[in-house]
């Protein structure tokens, strides 16, 4: 075989793989589209990818280190060196803030995308199998959602030790049921749809009818979901370290930075230090609801065609 | 009839999720219990923690020496007979703390709900009628504020704003933590009927102290509030857009009705099902104790209750806590759907 057969091999692969996520590609271009005139959910989209650039960013943006100290310049207010002040232990504000980004924006990312995949393995087999499977697994996530939420990650994050890694499986525990609910109402919904008959008529199997049909027919609402989900798990994970679980003493995290400034001279006149991160929190969880909330108007089949 | 049969099924389905919160909260019990499991649920206080010898005592009396199957039916015979274990952050039996805690998240609960209500219908109103106006965007980023704000932030801003500042300006200013003045609690010392602070110095004809709770709680319930006037606010606006599209307003506006009594006595009426059912579930989460408004107002909750004793690793004020939460999420719903079918008279228990 010469080079160029297989380079036409390839081009003719990806041909065939273009015609058949063409109409996928013009949904998507037509939803750009709507949601070009949704002033709120392009700003939103504008805000969340510059937090998303900040996080990627600190390292090279932040005049200093997530756990730089100076003892020397402690608790000063906002100047020209130290934009949004310094904290009790003399950390720069601004740059903690910059830093947190990496830790908060990450940390909701991976919880939402993780819950996603289990909340997609549960909800598949619960109402794909459906019979005793789906009562049990749907009892169980009945379960889960009667438990208090924070009571179950802390309890978690107790279990396992308080640290950030440990708080995140503690925020993936308590969200998974909610996605199982809402994949398992996505799958009854598309399954007696002909296009699923079709399939199933053709001979394919279970799992690719799920993963091939079902789910990238069913993939807005989700989307929309977990747009939604970054934004209320980062005020979770703030919470919680605000309480006093999740990130360790000194870690530049928004929630714990708030925390600190409230226990070192907030309600004394020390505003900065509570208010920079509590900023950050909303700036970001709001761009996120902003742009979930844009795509959901955008996704409504009433308003659609 | 009907209705009797169908709550009588409601509370057979209820049973096994409440068996599922107590497998999780016996199996938390010995997961979390530090290195003396489940017994920790009974001690009393850090000594006795370690002192083998009350711990035996406890063990035996709690037949926890016994296998883990045998265990669990005790404990839920426990359960039953309302032993519910002992409370260190409460310093009092488990279900003796949850009463008394109860009434402070009631009272806050209650008032945070009035507030969403009234200014979440209100705002969710007026966006829908002008929609897509300035109103209209404004209420909707205002919504979209309220569900992305940290409600310990606000908090915090709150009481730096309205008691900090007024207070350094010499200006009258709001109590920033607690349920009542400690100096007007002493001088005019509440008779406890319900626990509710607000009705019992209300009935005891009590004036200072409730002018001093009423004060003490402005600053808690409208942090609380602000996020649930936002989730009240799209709900509203959104039932309403639908109810305005409906023929019987059509019917309502040709029949020469003024846009006031088309909006207000019939889209509205129509439009607040929706609402009425949000409401409720709302009122049923903010009476499991609302964690961080609670801790930053230091407001006797249960919420703050249920938060020190996780930080101390205070097990059975965990396990009684989940279980009272389980029980009102339960409740509420039966509640809830019950109401439902009272407002919309076309729902059929079935």
């Amino acid at each position: 075989m010469t080079s160029k057969m297989i380079n036409n091999t390839i081009r003719n692969r990806y041909g065939k793989w273009r015609e058949s996520i063409e109409p996928r590609l013009k949904e998507f271009r037509y939803t750009l589209h709507l949601l070009k005139r949704s002033p709120l959910a392009i700003a939103g989209m504008l805000i969340a990818a510059m937090m998303v650039f900040l996080a990627l960013a600190a390292p090279w943006i932040a005049p200093y280190g997530p756990e730089e100290r100076n003892w020397h310049a402690t608790k000063l207010p906002p100047s020209l060196e130290h934009p949004f002040g310094t904290d009790s232990m003399g950390g720069d504000v601004f740059s903690r803030v910059l830093w947190g980004a990496r830790v908060d924006l990450g940390l909701a990312v991976t919880v939402v995308t993780l819950d996603l995949l289990f909340g997609l393995i549960i909800g598949g087999v619960s109402g794909y199998v459906g019979g005793k499977w789906d009562e049990i697994l749907m009892r169980v996530t009945d379960t889960f959602l009667a438990f208090p939420g924070l009571i179950l990650a802390m309890a978690v994050c107790i279990a396992l030790g308080k640290n950030l890694t440990n708080i995140m499986i503690g925020l993936m525990v308590v969200w998974w049921p909610s996605y199982a609910r809402l994949i398992r109402g996505q799958i009854l919904g598309e399954r007696e749809k002909l296009y699923v008959k079709a399939a199933r008529a053709a001979g394919a199997s279970n799992m690719r009818i799920i993963f091939r049909h079902i789910v990238p027919n069913s993939i807005y609402p989700l989307l929309v979901t977990a747009t939604l989900d970054i934004g209320s798990v980062i005020l979770t994970a703030a919470g919680l370290s605000f309480i006093g679980f999740g990130a360790e003493a000194g870690v530049a995290e928004w929630g714990l930075m708030i925390s600190d400034g409230r226990a070192y001279g907030f309600l004394q006149g020390s505003w900065w230090m509570v208010v920079f991160p509590g900023l950050a929190i909303l700036i970001t969880s709001l761009a996120f609801n902003l742009v979930g909330d844009g795509l959901r108007d955008v996704l409504d089949p009433r308003l659609r065609r | 009839m009907k209705l009797r049969v169908y709550v009588m099924r409601r509370l057979i389905l209820a049973i096994p999720v409440l068996f599922g919160v107590s497998v999780l909260t016996f199996t938390l019990s010995h997961i979390v219990g530090g290195p003396i499991g489940a017994v920790a649920a009974y001690v009393r206080n850090e000594q006795q923690l370690h002192n083998p010898v009350v711990l035996d005592i406890l063990i035996k009396q709690h037949h926890l020496d016994r296998p883990l199957h045998e265990q669990y039916y005790y404990y839920l015979v426990e359960l039953l007979h309302g032993d519910w274990g002992y409370s260190r952050t409460g310093r009092q039996p488990v279900l003796d703390a949850i009463k008394q805690y109860f009434p402070a998240t009631f009272e806050l609960a209650l008032f945070a709900t009035i507030i969403s209500l009234v200014a979440g219908v209100i705002l969710g109103v007026v966006s829908a009628v002008k929609k897509d106006k300035p109103v209209d965007h404004a209420t909707r980023l205002l919504s979209l504020t309220g569900v992305s704000m940290p409600v310990f932030w606000l908090s915090l801003i709150l009481q730096y704003v309205f008691y900090y500042s007024l207070r350094i300006s010499k200006l009258p200013y709001l109590p920033s933590s607690g349920r009542v003045d400690i100096f007007v609690a002493i001088d005019h010392p509440l008779q406890t009927i319900t626990g509710l602070y607000m009705l019992d110095s209300l009935l005891t004809g009590n004036l200072p102290f409730l002018l001093s709770s009423i004060h003490h709680i402005i600053l808690p319930s409208i942090a609380l509030s602000f996020i649930h006037i936002a989730m009240i606010a799209r709900i509203m606006r959104s039932s309403m857009l639908e109810a305005m599209r409906q023929d019987y307003i059509t019917l309502a506006r040709s029949k020469g009705l003024s846009e006031r009594v088309v909006i207000y006595r019939h889209a509205l009426k129509n439009a607040a099902i929706p609402t009425v059912t949000s409401t409720g579930l709302m009122f049923g989460a903010l009476l499991c104790g609302a964690t961080l408004t609670e801790t930053v107002f230091a407001w006797p909750g249960l919420g703050k209750w249920a938060t020190e004793a996780i930080l101390t690793t205070d097990i059975a004020t965990v396990m009684g806590f989940a279980l009272i939460v389980a029980v009102i999420y339960l409740t509420v719903n039966l509640v809830v759907d019950l109401v439902y079918g009272f407002f919309d008279p076309r729902i059929r228990y079935g």
